[in-house]
């Protein structure tokens, strides 16, 4: 009779708790992601909107891409995700990324949608006329000057700063500290961690050329180009011939890539806006942000890339479209982004945005959102990160090894070539 | 088998019978089964982490997966594509530099050390203690402490100053790089090889020295004579294993080098690595993975057939 009551019981409350309107309902979201600013807009939104809870799932950033790469080959990806703007044609190929729908974020169609946002802010998230993720940064490189060492070698900061690489060379070198034989400090410094920096420097170089790292149809590489011997010759010329820089000294490594600027060990580097908050105002005070170095400042094209969010394709319509009221929820938030983050946010408005007044006169907001806006995205390949570690390898063989530019370049076209030609 | 046994009569009638192989089983059928069980779990263990993913990833390597679409059967495609790739041949030949630099001054330092601490002096243990010390610490952390000793501001670079040789690259530099990571290795290596060349010494009598004395054998002669013919299976015990630790190294090229500068440290295992996990061809990667396992595979053949010469069975 117990067991009876019992089981009865419980078969009741199961029901209960089935039929009832909150459990109903509920329709839990995850979202894998790297960042704490996007933790703090989840405990917002699960506080607004108990019956569509968010659980955020917080990954390093290395580790996280493959098992990224990984969930989504085996369909157990979150049903949004963080990805960098470079990745997207590998999935994008594959189908393992939704479309982002315009309208169901409030806009009439894509179009519309890209009036809202810098321009070009969006292209490196699209695909074949469709967009595949959504950014809730704009990132983009500028170069920052140390005022303290431009003053200490007789140069004023908001007058001499450097507009093109030959300034930087030229300068650099008034900057750089040698102690007997040995360089203390370096006037301006290339990062050397990582293939996707050198990437980020070169593709835009060889852009200021007029050249491309790979021809139209992306089957073919073009790095070995007029333009692209140009472009390497940047990076030589600031080591060897103005010797403004020792390539081999950096302590710059992958979570702190802008870290011999802070501790003065260089005197002018290129990094991204979010350095601003790793900075710290204290370094900021003496720190300056001017335009990313052009070939021609009449010209100009900078590197930009971004973490965007993007959507499982593998999850129903109905999911989908309260996936995009979590997303809106997320980008719509500029400010918490930027006071968090230190990275503008694409929004063509958000200069104007009310509390901008004081950033844009003390975080350089104005000259981030300009490069922005001069931006390109690095070469779109799904065999990018085989392109990143050849220019690498051959910038390694012309900074470190003085080996000629073209002959170096020459023999990276035929890796990449090699690697283009893989199914 | 069990009928051979001698069975005491004082024993149960039940365990006399079962000894005797009366029934239906002997005692020597139940210990194998028992013995059998005992190894099960370590015999399934291996056969799910070792020998299946070992088959999979020989199957994988005639395949195209790149983790996101369903594998194409390619056939021999991809071990094409690795002999063709100039990376492959600079990553193995970079391995096999690693693994010689690395396992021949291990050989040498390690017997040379053991010879040392089988000697009796004052604080033998403690010394030894100290020995032992790089080869208990975590391999990430010798890694991150090694890329800041090797850093131009780094402590390497500190000592070598104040003997007036000027500051080196170490890790950035083409020439230096790898020797710098085998350095590591051999320093790593020394203490786990030291101590089994102590076991090896420890495990001569030493009757044969003091014979060798009484014969009047001198200090090089009992060592050429008398130690090393005697600690032969040791010293191919640990040629044959330094060679095949050596060649999986991994980690610290990840952490220090990034496989860099110009690929001059990217031993086979990283570009394994890198080919399947960051390229996502996983059938190249596995392909890449079975030429490794030949490879060592030929090392020990070489291992065995150097035992059983040396006196090992």
């Amino acid at each position: 009779m117990r067991r009876f009551l019992m089981t009865h019981l419980l078969v009741g409350l199961l029901t209960a708790l089935l039929v009832s309107p909150a459990f109903a309902q509920q329709t839990r979201i995850t979202w894998w992601g790297h960042s704490n600013c996007s933790k703090d807009l989840v405990a917002e939104w699960n506080k607004k909107n108990p019956n569509t809870p968010v659980q955020y799932d917080f990954f390093a950033m290395t580790p996280y891409f493959q098992k990224l790469t990984a969930a989504l080959s085996t369909r157990s990806a979150a049903d949004m995700f963080t990805l960098i703007d470079f990745l997207l044609p590998g999935f994008t190929a594959k189908n393992v990324l939704a479309p982002i729908r315009p309208e169901w974020l409030g806009y009439k169609d894509l179009e519309d949608m890209k009036k809202a946002y810098i321009p070009g802010a969006l292209d490196g998230y699209i695909h074949k006329g469709k967009l595949y993720a959504l950014p809730p940064i704009a990132s983009g490189f500028s170069l920052f000057i140390n005022t303290k060492h431009f003053r200490e070698a007789g140069l004023d900061p908001d007058k001499d700063y450097p507009r093109t690489w030959e300034d930087v060379g030229r300068i650099g070198k008034k900057l750089v500290k040698m102690r007997g034989s040995r360089m203390v400090r370096e006037g301006f410094d290339f990062a050397m961690h990582s293939s996707t920096w050198t990437m980020w420097y070169f593709n835009t170089t060889i852009r200021q050329y007029g050249g491309e790292i790979l021809d139209a149809s992306g089957k073919k590489c073009l790095a070995n180009s007029e333009a692209g011997v140009k472009a390497m010759n940047v990076r030589a010329r600031i080591a060897h011939h103005y010797k403004a820089s020792d390539p081999t000294v950096s302590l710059g490594t992958n979570a702190l890539p802008a870290d011999d600027l802070p501790k003065g060990r260089v005197s002018m580097f290129i990094t991204h806006a979010g350095s601003v908050a790793q900075f710290g105002p204290k370094v900021m005070k003496y720190v300056k942000v001017v335009p990313f170095p052009q070939v021609d400042p009449k010209k100009p094209v900078t590197p930009i890339y971004g973490f965007a969010l993007a959507v499982n394709p593998h999850i129903s319509e109905a999911k989908q479209r309260a996936v995009h009221k979590v997303l809106k929820h997320v980008v719509n938030d500029s400010k918490t982004w930027y006071e968090r983050t230190s990275y503008p946010h694409p929004d063509k408005n958000f200069l104007n945005l009310p509390g901008m007044e004081d950033a844009r006169k003390t975080r350089y907001l104005d000259v981030f959102v300009k490069d922005i806006s001069n931006g390109r995205f690095l070469q779109r390949s799904d065999k990018v990160l085989e392109l990143n570690q050849a220019i690498h390898r051959a910038m390694e063989r012309v900074v470190l090894k003085k080996e000629d530019s073209k002959k170096s370049l020459d023999r990276a076209c035929k890796e990449i070539d090699a690697a283009l030609a893989k199914k | 088998m069990g009928r051979e046994i001698g069975v005491d009569r004082t024993l149960p009638s039940k365990i006399r019978r079962l000894v005797a192989g009366g029934g239906k089983r002997s005692l020597h059928s139940h210990l194998r089964w028992a013995g059998f069980f005992f190894v099960l779990p370590a015999l399934i263990h291996l056969i799910i982490f070792k020998f299946y993913p070992m088959l999979q990833a020989f199957r994988l390597s005639f395949y195209r997966y790149d983790l996101m679409s369903p594998p194409v059967f390619t056939g021999l495609e991809n071990y094409n594509l690795l002999w063709q790739n100039p990376l492959f041949h600079q990553s193995f030949w970079v391995s096999v530099k690693y693994m010689f630099g690395v396992s021949i001054p291990e050989w040498f330092f390690a017997l040379a050390l053991a010879l040392l601490l089988n000697r009796r002096m004052p604080g033998r243990s403690v010394i030894r203690l100290a020995y032992f010390f790089p080869i208990a610490m975590s391999q990430i952390v010798v890694a991150m402490v090694w890329k800041f000793m090797y850093h131009p501001y780094g402590l390497v670079n500190t000592i070598l100053e104040t003997f007036g040789i000027g500051r080196i690259n170490w890790l950035s530099m083409e020439e230096s790089a790898l020797p710098a990571l085998i350095a590591i290795g051999i320093w790593r290596g020394i203490p786990l090889f030291g101590v089994i060349y102590l076991a090896g010494l420890q495990a001569i009598p030493k009757e044969y020295h003091e014979a060798a004395i009484i014969d009047g054998a001198g200090v090089f002669q009992r060592f050429f004579y008398v130690t090393i013919p005697l600690l032969l299976p040791t010293i191919t015990f640990v040629m044959v294993l330094s060679l095949l630790s050596a060649v999986k190294v991994f980690l610290n090229p990840l952490v220090m080098t990034e496989g860099g500068p110009n690929g001059t440290t990217k031993v086979l295992p990283y570009f394994i690595y890198e080919t399947g996990f960051a390229f996502f061809r996983m059938g190249e990667a596995a392909a890449a993975s079975m030429v490794l396992f030949v490879f060592l595979f030929g090392l020990t053949l070489i291992q065995l057939r150097l035992l059983r010469r040396g006196g090992v069975e």
